[in-house]
């Protein structure tokens, strides 16, 4: 009985590898096969890279415009509007020491046109500090996710954090944490935070 | 008594027209989204904005910004400073570049950008991005505040050539799918995939040129017992000296938090097979056409396990019932 279990899950197997190969030899012998190759030019000569002109890249027609007007002009999707929806533009906290656990309110709701592939950038323009240049550390999360991250700041020359790549046809919720420590001055303490909304090229 | 109607009137007008000041919305729309240029050294044109408020009023500020790639995922990196022999200038009478404007809500603000090339400009690629921002809000006084702006840009890329040639120096780079498991046989490299598993493909186009080129193509899927799909790849610009990795995935897919995931197709069904990919790009009409080819094997492994522990446990069972 074991022996014809054996035989019958070799033969199984050996179809099952035998179906799953790949027929390409089979492919070629078919007459569906068609292959369709130009005629080999022997006397053409190879392009140079720099032997094109935008005649290849947009149109006879165009290279006519250019050559009789000086420039060419084409713009991408001229009817649809890219926008971007922030709100609310400020956040205020009025206790400095409630700063600790108000991730909720402190979130920003964006929402960007779902018409166009973008990317949406953020930067710090300067730490949160007040007068005297007592600074808070701040960080955010998007509501899609647990991780907080750290802000890149202008000042020192930090490159805008890439958040987004591709559009969300829903808002999406920004939060900022803040972590005074339990020293901190109170008074008023203010940033900028810049949202840089960029279609794709 | 009429007095006093008329004061609860004015009084509550007041109250709902400034109670919204705190919980301000910035909402700005511009377009076109993408301006492309082509223009002989010593010409000059103009190109058509249209800047809409759809927020509260808001002060703005136009500027120009040069614009390089940042990645191969079609990021930018902006720069405040920088040299260029191409001038700008708004051709307007209310606004100009980097000065602040008021702008209503729900009104429109259409402005004509000229861009001159000067005579003695090298023949290259020029990309710069335009940008309106909004002012952030006043910060209120004795409390911690966070203040935000928007800023919305729109690209220019500026092709400078005196006879309209261009340089088309193209190279594929990367093609190959993300495998979950790579298996090494033979001294071949298997890309190894399970049955109803999407397979993430990276298709990414190298620009070696001084131009700005524009890929399109296809990516075609060749399974076992002739089964055959293809996949349109649309133009794409990749800007001079970069690289970019193409995309076909349509803009309704959900949002990612970047880097996660980027990738130019993905493939899901059920899958069961050795198949191939190729990919054939080309650069427009009588330009050079790249192809790349990868392969990858889907076989069901979990059911396999399962099939197995199903055999073996048959085969457990049948001893000991033998035995008794």
């Amino acid at each position: 009985m074991l022996k014809q279990i054996w035989i019958i899950f070799f033969l199984l197997t050996t179809n099952y590898i035998l179906l799953a190969i790949s027929s390409y030899a089979l492919e070629l012998r078919s007459p569906r096969i068609n292959i369709e190759v130009k005629k080999a030019d022997i006397d053409g000569t190879v392009k140079n890279p720099t032997d094109y002109t935008i005649q290849s890249l947009e149109s006879t027609q165009a290279f006519k415009k250019f050559i009789s007007t000086g420039y060419l002009i084409s713009t991408k999707n001229p009817s649809k509007d890219f926008s971007i929806s922030l709100s609310p533009s400020l956040l205020s906290l009025s206790d400095i020491s409630a700063a600790q656990s108000s991730k909720s309110d402190l979130t920003f709701s964006i929402t960007l046109s779902d018409r166009l592939e973008h990317s949406l950038y953020l930067i710090q323009e300067y730490p949160l500090k007040n007068l005297a240049g007592d600074t808070i550390d701040l960080s955010y999360s998007l509501s899609s996710e647990s991780r907080t991250r750290p802000l890149p700041n202008q000042n020192k020359g930090n490159l805008p954090i890439i958040m987004l790549t591709k559009p969300s046809t829903k808002p999406i919720q920004i939060s900022f944490n803040l972590y005074p420590p339990p020293t901190q001055p109170v008074g008023t303490y203010e940033t900028i935070i810049d949202f840089i909304a960029i279609p794709s090229y | 008594m009429s007095k006093i109607l008329k004061s609860v009137f004015l009084t509550s007008c007041l109250l709902l027209l400034t109670s919204n000041v705190l919980a301000q919305q910035s909402s700005l729309s511009l377009s076109p989204s993408l301006t492309e240029i082509v223009i002989k050294p010593g010409y000059s044109t103009t190109q058509r904005y249209k800047l809409t408020n759809l927020g509260d009023p808001a002060i703005v500020k136009i500027r120009i910004m040069a614009m390089e790639s940042r990645d191969s995922l079609g990021n930018i990196n902006l720069k405040n400073k920088f040299n260029t022999p191409i001038r700008f200038e708004l051709q307007s009478q209310t606004i100009s570049l980097d000065e602040a404007f008021f702008l209503k809500n729900s009104s429109s603000q259409e402005f004509f950008l000229k861009v001159e090339v000067p005579e003695d400009t090298p023949q290259r690629d020029y990309y710069f991005t335009l940008i309106a921002e909004s002012q952030p809000p006043p910060a209120q006084e004795g409390a911690v505040n966070i203040r935000a702006k928007i800023s919305l840009g729109t690209n220019l890329l500026i092709t400078v050539t005196t006879d309209g040639k261009v340089e088309i120096k193209p190279k594929i780079s990367l093609f190959e799918v993300i495998p979950k498991n790579k298996i090494k046989l033979f001294g071949l490299e298997i890309n190894l995939f399970n049955s109803l598993d999407e397979i993430p493909v990276v298709l990414t186009v190298d620009n070696r040129g001084i131009n700005v080129i524009k890929p399109r193509g296809e990516i075609s899927l060749r399974g076992p017992l002739w089964q055959s799909k293809r996949f349109e790849i649309k133009p794409q610009n990749v800007l001079a000296k970069s690289q970019r990795q193409l995309s076909i995935e349509s803009a309704k897919i959900s949002p990612r938090p970047y880097p996660l995931y980027p990738r130019t197709l993905t493939l899901s069904g059920f899958f069961f097979g050795v198949y191939k990919l190729s990919a054939s790009i080309s650069f427009g009409q009588g330009t050079p056409i790249l192809y790349a080819t990868t392969s990858f094997l889907v076989f069901p492994i979990n059911l396999f396990i399962l099939t197995i522990l199903i055999f073996l446990g048959t085969i457990f069972i049948m001893k000991k019932l033998r035995r008794k």
